[in-house]
């Protein structure tokens, strides 16, 4: 039975999306057979931040209204035979999202995957809605800033409420991914800190994603950064990936360029 | 610190201590709220029950929290008649 991850946010533009589609690769390089679902219907964007966005045929709009089934509907990553992908649809309309059949195919994905990943809209209604209410985890990314930190407050306190799982008294797992940490202005104590951050929300360090352009370069090529061996923003999802597969790898203290090292900080105080 | 900050002795808290500060008073202020919502909504449909039978002056609904309990205390001055 497979385990299902909704990654959520509150605040647009965090970074969910690179988070959904870094972490699937991970898990699947990790052995795991993932399956990540793009729940963003009207804005669709996973598929192009995968490098897949030429093989979609149905989306997931498609499989809503039964012209196409889960086997048809599912993309196959070639570069990773774990790696499996399901499309938002680009049109607008939000409401082909029905509950009962969203239910069916997450049913059918659990059946099928041991890791499932979905990838929440912005807001709290709609498909962010369809993402909690199956889950077994989210995960709240955040950004360290105080609009972000504050939804992402609003939206942990709304789990629960809509969670299937917490009516039926279990506990879903709550963990934070901060993303876009910036040494600098970290250094500077320009920027709120980790251990700030996790005295204000309440839930579990998942871990810790620094700045890092290569993320912009690697939503233009369709490579995501997992797969960039030097971008450090990629070596932090490869940790978390391993996390979440259960290995227990220790917080690199991402707030400290490795790429800088002393001299570099050194010169900075002559700028 | 620059050299003009350090000649005037003033130093500027720098702004993350800023932010978290803020950040904890917005947020316990916004789960405060989160824990009875909607409270224009009620306060609109409390009214609109009570006056099928009596004539209202004046309503006051407040929240309170004693403790681990949530009161919520409404307050109705009925129109008097004389
Ligand atoms: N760690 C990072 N470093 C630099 N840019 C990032 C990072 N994470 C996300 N971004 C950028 O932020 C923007 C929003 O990211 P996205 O994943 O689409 O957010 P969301 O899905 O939450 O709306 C994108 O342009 C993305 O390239
Ligand atoms: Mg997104």
């Amino acid at each position: 039975m497979g385990i299902v991850f909704a990654v959520i946010s509150g605040k647009g533009g965090v970074g969910k999306t690179t988070t959904s589609a870094n972490l699937a690769i991970g898990t699947a390089m990790e052995g795991k057979k993932t399956v990540v679902v793009d729940f963003d219907i009207g804005q669709r964007n996973l598929d192009m931040i995968l490098g897949l966005e030429n093989r979609v045929v149905y989306d997931i709009t498609h499989i809503m209204d039964g012209e196409a089934n889960l086997s048809q509907a599912l993309i196959k990553d070639k570069k990773n035979e774990n790696l499996y992908f399901l499309a938002a649809s680009q049109t607008k309309d939000k409401s082909v999202l029905e509950r009962d059949k969203v239910k069916h195919l997450i049913d059918d994905l659990k059946e099928n995957f041991d890791y499932i990943f979905l990838d929440s809209p912005a807001g709290i209604e709609g498909g962010f809605e369809h993402t909690i209410h199956y889950a077994d985890n989210v995960i709240v990314v955040v950004n360290p800033e105080v609009s972000s930190i504050r939804d992402a407050d609003r939206v942990i306190g709304l789990v629960d409420a809509k969670s299937h799982k917490a009516k039926a008294g279990e506990t879903v797992g709550k963990f934070l991914l901060i993303n876009r940490i910036d040494p600098e202005l970290i250094e500077k104590n320009e920027m709120i800190a980790t251990d700030d951050i996790l005295d204000i929300l309440s839930v579990t360090l998942l871990g810790k994603v620094p700045e890092d352009k290569r993320v912009i370069d690697a939503s233009n090529t369709g490579k995501p950064v997992i797969l960039h061996k030097e971008s450090e923003a990629g070596k932090a999802y490869r940790r978390i990936s391993k996390r979440l597969c259960g290995e227990d790898v220790p917080f690199e203290d991402v707030e400290n360029a490795p790429s800088k090292g002393i001299m570099g900080k050194i010169k900075g105080l002559f700028k | 610190m620059s050299f003009f900050d350090r000649f005037f002795g003033k130093e500027k808290k720098k702004s993350a201590g800023v932010a978290k500060d803020r950040l904890m008073i917005a947020i316990a202020a916004d789960r405060e709220n989160s824990r009875i919502p909607n409270l224009d909504q009620m306060r609109a449909e409390i009214i609109s029950v009570l006056e099928k039978y009596i004539s209202i002056d004046e309503i006051e609904i407040s929240k309170e929290r004693k403790g681990d309990m949530d009161m919520l205390e409404i307050e109705v001055v009925v129109k008097s008649t004389g």
